[in-house]
């Protein structure tokens, strides 16, 4: 008699594995988060005048509200995922849409944010700017990247069954989504503290 | 002791200290970076002060994994298993492993604390 090659869903322990492969990747993220924040503070304690003479100092009072925005998206993903792992299939859809819509407020305003930085000192003129476009852009591509994952998953819940393999997926996405928004917070006073 | 205190206790005496040595060597480094830079110099920041802290604190995670290493092994000797031997593994591994990295924490320690500071 042949061996079943997969672990039925009704004799899983634990966090599933999508889990756990999540959180492998969110260790390669933070590392290149890490890697990035480091390369910041290695060329401000060389350089005498941080931001360089010429480059304006960062805003503060508008990147931090959207941070706040964003960091407040955990409470519907947080809600999405306790909904899904109890079968309650509204609560999930309802959770991850407040964090859709919210995310998409949060990109809108970034991209305005980033533009208008942009215009004033662009990423090619110094490498205090090319650190502050890498950070931020790199931040927001993996706020997208999350927001666009969260429709795919309110896509598969809207009409079909709550199934083990998406509550997993939802599972794992709260995991990355709360790492993202971590981030958010690590990222903002690394560029707001030229401001501070 | 509970099941889930036992578990916190072998994965806790597995990570703290090689995790408490990385971070002696990345906080040091940059605590280091930030008062020797010729950039940062002017903040002030009392090198061997920090690196105190830096090693007292990352030093005090070290010896709370040894500790919990000493206890699961104890739990272990006493009696404290699972057939696969999963529990036996884990206590005696993260023995060995933290005694030897209380042992860098404290030799790393010490060089930073001793060696004059900005020399590099």
């Amino acid at each position: 008699m042949s061996q079943p090659l997969a672990v039925p869903v009704a004799l899983q322990r634990g966090r599933p594995l999508a889990w756990w492969g999540m959180l492998l990747v969110l260790a390669t993220e933070g590392a290149l988060f890490g890697t990035m924040i480091a390369s910041y503070f290695y060329l401000r304690f060389r350089t005498p005048e941080w931001p360089p003479r010429g480059t304006p100092e960062p805003r503060v009072l508008e990147p931090a509200l959207l941070t706040l925005l964003l960091v407040a998206t955990s409470l519907p993903m947080a809600l999405a995922v306790w909904g899904a792992r109890r079968q309650l299939a509204a609560r999930a859809r309802a959770g991850l849409v407040a964090t859709a819509v919210l995310a998409s407020a949060y990109l809108a305003g970034i991209a305005w944010l980033l533009l208008d930085e942009w215009d004033k000192s662009p990423a090619t003129k110094e490498a205090y700017d090319s650190l502050f476009f890498t950070l931020q852009g790199a931040h927001a591509a993996h706020v997208l990247v999350g927001g666009l994952v969260n429709f795919y998953l309110l896509a598969s819940i809207a009409r079909r069954p709550l199934t083990q393999y998406r509550v997993n997926g939802i599972w794992a996405m709260g995991l990355y989504w709360h790492f993202v928004n971590a981030l958010a917070v690590l990222v903002l006073l690394t560029t707001m503290s030229p401001a501070l | 002791m509970t099941e889930r205190r036992r578990e916190f206790l072998l994965w806790f005496g597995l990570a703290a200290p090689p995790v408490a040595w990385a971070l002696e060597l990345v906080v040091g480094y940059g605590v280091d970076d930030a008062a020797c830079a010729r950039g940062s110099m002017r903040w002030g920041i009392d090198d061997h002060l920090s690196q105190a802290a830096v090693v007292a604190v990352t030093g005090s995670i070290a010896v709370a994994g040894l500790l919990a290493a000493v206890a699961s092994f104890r739990a272990v000797r006493g009696g404290y298993g699972d057939p696969r031997g999963r529990a036996e593994f884990l206590a005696v591994t993260s023995l060995s492993a933290a005694l030897l990295f209380v042992l860098l924490t404290v030799m790393t320690g010490l060089g930073v604390l001793f060696l004059e500071e900005c020399r590099g």
